[in-house]
């Protein structure tokens, strides 16, 4: 069974112009109209999928942030106060000193560095020249940090390049 | 002739196969070849990923993780999701309009919420020893663990009673609303600071930052799990199909009592 | 280590169990319909295909 294409002009312009919330009753009418709302569906989904996107990138944008960098954080010390914010830097070689109540270090970044009195037991790969994300804030010049996150980079570089085989499962 | 009407039963007349119950020979033959293919490599992974591959220079043992991770959210956002997305615009094209899109979204939203579940626990797995934290609401895990939100609602929106095409059209419309959020996961590493790492692979210069046979364990990785995930697509679109002949079945039951009551009174 | 064999099991032990749990959900509605349609078969008159 088809629809005579003689149809499409009968049933169009009436349909598209007045049932236009009728949804999925409309498809009683005939197929043709009912294609042309699933059309309209279309083209709505899409705009609002657009629009999503849209809000979500830039609206949100700013504070879908983890954390600030060093220089910046340096540069708006003035307006960020004693606010708690995650602070991002890299542990300077030579800066780490294990303290009572955790470990001092300096963190670094655009050559900017800022001293870290932390209050945290740093995870295990916590190490020199390794990146990491400090929850915390700033007091006076240094920066109190009570939580270490260690950020680790998208590079994987084998520890011992000549030593194929690696010692078996279990060890370590 | 551009339209056709809708069949007397379109569950039975859509992608229903003549074939009995558990399918043709020829489908057999190939989830059986599936399952001893995405068996092997994934064994093949396992292998290579904790006894062969080395340590890595700064994570040590931990990178051995890194050859599951990755694949596992491959197959849950890009195959998974994408599939499920393609599938529903097919559905709502027209020209195209078939249950077997329907079917095939289903079936892959099914699988894909699965696989994002292995992504968060196995990042998570990973996260704890390597960042020092279980989790972290950076964009990236955020926006992953609302996909994971979106298409369980999916899911659940399926579960709501209605005609087969007015729940295909409700849930293709759910698909494509869902996947919105699959490239937010994808590029929410450039587009804010996140504490979880860029792509090592697929980044935008697409200069891998693994090498050696730390590359072909995570390459190796990615295909054993997408060959898993063929296997459970098939396996999944046949539940949906016999589910379908099930319900047609049912219904033909009931219409025929209702007729064999009517004709008594 | 632990973290490594602990993410491996449980990652593939979910994945694994519901391939599994997929293979019987399939036999069990693959009974069900072949129970139905040969408790039909003698009386129903074939499929009224549509020329899609």
């Amino acid at each position: 069974m088809s629809t005579p294409p003689a149809g499409t002009a009968v049933a169009g312009p009436a349909a598209t112009g007045t049932a236009a919330g009728a949804g999925p009753q409309a498809a009683g009418t005939g197929p043709v109209p009912a294609r042309r709302f699933r059309l309209r569906y279309a083209v709505v989904g899409c705009v609002l999928a657009g629009a999503l996107m849209f809000l979500l990138a830039e609206g949100l944008g700013s504070s879908l942030n983890y954390y600030i960098p060093v220089a910046q954080a340096v540069h708006q010390r003035a307006s960020l106060g004693s606010s708690h914010f995650r602070l991002e830097g890299v542990v300077e070689p030579g800066s780490v000193r294990d303290t009572s109540e955790g470990v001092d270090f300096t963190v670094t970044g655009g050559g900017v560095a800022v001293p870290v009195v932390a209050t945290d037991s740093p995870p295990q790969l916590f190490q020199a020249n390794i990146p990491v994300v400090l929850d915390g804030h700033f007091a006076g010049s240094t920066f109190a940090a009570d939580q270490i996150i260690v950020k680790h980079s998208s590079q994987y570089i084998a520890a011992h390049p000549n030593r194929v085989r690696a010692p078996n499962g279990s060890v370590r | 002739m551009t339209t056709i009407a809708p069949p007397a039963d379109p569950r039975l007349a859509e992608g229903a196969p003549a074939t009995g119950p558990d399918g043709s020979a020829r489908l057999r033959a190939t989830l059986w070849t599936l399952g001893v293919l995405g068996a092997v490599s994934t064994g093949a992974t396992v292998w290579l990923g904790i006894w062969v591959t080395p340590p890595d220079k700064v994570q040590g043992n931990l990178v051995r993780l890194v050859y599951l991770h990755p694949g596992v959210a491959w197959v849950a956002l890009y195959l998974a999701f994408g599939l499920a997305a393609l599938a529903s615009l097919l559905y709502l094209w027209p020209r195209t309009r078939s249950l077997v899109w329907d079917r095939l979204a289903a079936a892959a939203v099914e699988v894909g919420v699965v696989f994002t579940a292995c992504t968060l626990i196995s990042g998570s797995i990973w996260g704890r020893p390597t960042w020092g934290v279980w989790w972290a609401w950076d964009a990236r895990l955020t926006s992953t663990a609302v996909l994971l939100v979106l298409f369980l609602g999916y899911l659940a929106l399926r579960r709501v009673p209605a005609e087969p095409h007015v729940r295909a059209r409700r849930s293709a419309f759910a698909a494509l609303f869902a996947a919105v959020d699959v490239p937010i996961v994808h590029f929410s590493v450039l587009w804010w600071r996140t504490l979880h790492q860029g792509a090592t692979v697929l980044n935008p210069t697409l200069s891998p930052e693994i090498h050696g046979s730390m590359a072909w364990t995570l390459l190796l990785g990615i295909v054993a799990l997408t060959v898993d995930f063929a296997w459970m697509l098939v396996v999944r679109y046949r539940i949906g199909l016999l589910e379908d002949r099930l319900g047609a079945e049912e219904l033909d039951r009931a219409i025929d009592a209702r007729r064999a009551e009517g004709g008594a009174a | 280590m632990n973290y490594v064999v602990a993410g491996y099991s449980i990652t593939l032990g979910i994945l694994f169990v519901y391939a599994v749990s997929l293979g019987f959900r399939r036999r069990r509605l693959a009974r069900a319909v072949a129970a139905v349609e040969a408790a039909r078969a003698p009386v129903t008159p074939p499929d009224p295909r549509s020329p899609q």
